[in-house]
């Protein structure tokens, strides 16, 4: 079997991530490098807590006034106190970030976040298109200081070992496939496993302050000792074989998605519902024409309305098959349009569609004679769903289970049945189930003789004829152990009606008290 | 008079939904050819004008040989007096491809009910409504069959050889004491060939 080429995985560490945003965006600071301008004096960023400011990122400045991450801002303000205070912006770190992994990918097929500061790549085989990997690092390394942005690199073949290597290695390390990790990444401090901070103390507690060090102790002493932590961030064990490559770790790619969106600004506020409808139907042939360029069907749309004082309103729509038909979709959103408050007037609509599936260019004369006949299935259940709700139009699905109130569930009527065994055709099943079955007062032959006669909701029934019992048992893996099973009836009461009943438990059966009687379903 | 009827252990015979399985043991209601609208009144305490509506629409599908899925609209009182169609429980060919819809009001069940008769590719409906609720007087009745004449001329017209049906709204009672209680609009769209 050939073996498929190992896995190559950059990292990337922004090592001033916040302070080089916040000095990219200032305009006072256009042009200026890191340490010029604003930047030479000492300048911190500080996120409001519970005890007051706090410092999240310091400049070099301010580093060497004595402030530091970490620190409240009174206590760095009392050794300097001319500090420059400038809020953070985790947030924006993090759009940030993303926008960041996208452009990464020049560098690779598909790029991970690494909240709060780091991405990665991976660039198998992707290196020979700049030269090799230190060809791909140093054009890396190029491309960030052109954009400004302080950053460490590092190659290897496991994200975990090249978070390692970017955040204590050397300068543009890289690990080869065929190198051993253990002895190549031993010299590096355990902090480098990226493992939380009461674990990393209670590592310094234990003597173990490199990576090598842990290499040591047996396995298994390692493993009991931190046999309650299942967090990877927790358990050094786990970071370990990630690191190494024994573990898997699943990086969630980001990956650019482009939403079909039109939009109308009004020259004139509109506050009336006729000039909405009108506005919403020339939305709805502009989507239209964007999805039919994409071959693409709509199956959930978001309609957002801006009033003049500022409040937006969004009305969301999910169809059950997807479609592109303006006259649809306007008959679907009048109906969810019943209720808006305009205010002082609307002055910009805008339509996108969140969700969308391909949908080939259909025949339009087909289309148009069918239309005459009457609307698609998938239409009828969106404008019935849309009146009614969307759990209103439900499909009865079997699912694997003895008792018969769980035997069937409700999906979405489009949606693919899943995959079930051949139902037992010696089963009688009534037509129709009581949601709630309904306790009865019978008159049978104990212990557990046939009906004789019942009565349900001030009704008297004569059993002029009863077949069963058919025993279930109840699902011990799912029930408590008192649970009583049940003695299924199918009964025929003097006037000819059919009813399946069943009796909770027998006498005796050291579950309660005498059993009860319920009738669950109608027959016809 | 209580041991005039004795229960006895023998196996009841098959129930009349059931024997819809078999071709050839089926029971036909016995209705002319097509029946189009038609409304059944039954008691709320037992589901013989349901099985009775499926036996209709069963008795006029077997000549098509698609798979059209159907519609069941039931509205809050009538689920809460007959309870939810069960699937195990419903004739093998039909099982698959019933489309439950859960209305609150009659007014809904309604607007689901002529909504369904719009769609082309729905077999048939079938609407459960429980009482007489005002919603549901003769013009709400006319509409639905209005609707369905609009929808069939088109087909009979398509088909050329269909002759085009008297259309009046068909009452069926079903047992002694139905009494407004609990009424079952059939509607019957696919129309069977010649």
């Amino acid at each position: 079997m050939p073996q498929s080429a190992p896995r190559r995985i950059l990292a990337i560490w922004c090592v001033r991530l916040a302070l080089d945003r916040w000095r990219l965006n200032e305009p006072a600071l256009e042009g200026c490098g890191e340490g010029q301008g604003a930047d030479a004096v000492p300048l911190v960023l500080v996120a409001e807590t519970a005890h007051g400011p706090r410092i999240e990122a310091a400049n070099r400045a301010a580093q060497e006034a004595g402030a530091h991450p970490g620190m409240r801002l009174a206590d760095a303000r009392a050794l300097c106190p001319e500090i420059a205070v400038r809020a953070s912006d985790p947030a924006g770190d993090l759009a940030f970030l993303e926008q960041l992994a996208l452009w990464a990918q020049r560098w690779g097929p598909w790029s991970a976040l690494d909240p709060p500061d780091g991405l990665v790549v991976d660039v198998t085989g992707a290196a020979h298109l700049f030269g090799g990997e230190g060809a791909l690092l140093a054009d890396a390394a190029h491309a960030f200081a052109r954009r400004k942005l302080a950053v460490r690199l590092a190659i290897a073949p496991t994200a975990g070992a090249a978070w390692a290597l970017a955040h204590c290695g050397p300068p543009r390390a890289i690990l080869s496939s065929d190198e051993d990790g253990a002895t190549g990444l031993g010299e590096l401090p355990v902090a480098a496993l990226r493992l939380d901070d009461d674990v990393l103390l209670l590592l310094r507690r234990l003597g173990l302050k490199r990576i090598g060090d842990l290499a040591g102790i047996a396995r298994s002493a390692l493993a009991r000792r931190f046999r309650n932590r299942r967090s990877a961030a927790a358990n050094p064990l786990i970071r370990l074989d990630q690191l190494l490559g024994k573990a898997p770790e699943p990086l969630l790619p980001v990956i650019a998605a482009e939403m079909p969106l039109v939009q109308r600004r009004l020259i004139e506020p509109i506050r009336h519902r006729e000039l909405l409808d009108r506005a919403v139907a020339d939305l709805a042939d502009d989507i239209a024409q964007v999805l039919e360029a994409r071959s693409e069907g709509a199956r959930r749309l978001e309609l957002g309305m801006w009033r003049v004082d500022g409040e937006v309103l969004v009305r969301r729509l999910e169809m059950a098959a997807a479609s592109r038909d303006p006259a649809h979709i306007t008959r679907l959103f009048a109906a969810k349009l019943d209720d808006l408050d305009a205010g002082f007037g609307i002055e910009l609509v805008r339509l996108r569609s969140p969700w969308t599936q391909p949908l080939d260019p259909g025949q339009r004369d087909f289309q148009s004679a069918a239309e005459d006949r009457g609307t698609t299935l998938a239409a009828c259940i969106d404008r019935i769903a849309v009146r009614l709700g969307e759990h209103a139009v439900r499909r009865p699905v079997a699912y694997p289970s003895h008792i018969p109130e769980r035997a069937q569930r409700w999906q979405p009527p489009l949606a693919p049945p899943p995959a079930s065994q051949g139902e037992l055709a010696f089963h009688h099943r009534p037509l129709k189930l009581l949601d709630r079955p309904e306790p009865i007062a019978v008159i049978y032959e104990t212990p557990d003789g046939l009906p004789r006669r019942f009565r349900w909701r001030g009704g008297l029934h004569e059993v002029a004829r009863a077949e069963g019992p058919e025993r279930i048992a109840p699902e011990w893996w799912r029930e408590r152990g008192s649970t009583r099973l049940r003695d299924y009836y199918r009964m025929e009461d003097d006037a000819g009606r059919r009813y399946w009943v069943y009796r909770a438990g027998i006498a005796g059966d050291g579950r309660g008290g005498p059993p009860e009687w319920f009738l669950q379903g109608l027959s016809a | 008079m209580a041991t005039s009827i004795a229960p006895s252990n023998a196996p009841l015979p098959r129930s009349s939904a059931a024997c819809l399985d078999a071709r050839i043991a089926r029971w036909r209601p016995g209705l002319p050819a097509v029946v189009r609208h038609s409304e059944i009144f039954a008691s709320g305490d037992e589901a013989s004008g349901a099985g009775l509506a499926l036996a209709l629409a069963l008795d006029q599908a077997d000549t098509a040989e698609a798979e059209p899925p159907w519609l069941w609209v039931q509205d809050k009182a009538a689920r809460r007096l007959g309870g939810r169609p069960c699937r195990a429980g419903l004739p093998v060919p039909l099982r698959h491809r019933l489309i439950h819809v859960a209305a609150d009001s009659p007014e809904d069940a309604l607007f689901a009910l002529e909504e369904g008769l719009r769609c082309r590719e729905l077999g048939f409906v079938i609407g459960e409504i429980a009482g007489n609720p005002r919603a549901l007087n003769l013009t709400a009745s006319r509409r639905l069959s209005a609707v369905e004449r609009a929808r069939s001329r088109d087909r009979c017209l398509e088909r050329r050889a269909v002759p085009f049906p008297h259309l009046s709204t068909r009452k069926v009672e079903v047992g002694r004491e139905w009494d407004w209680a609990h009424r079952v609009c059939f509607d019957k769209l696919s129309t069977s060939g010649p």
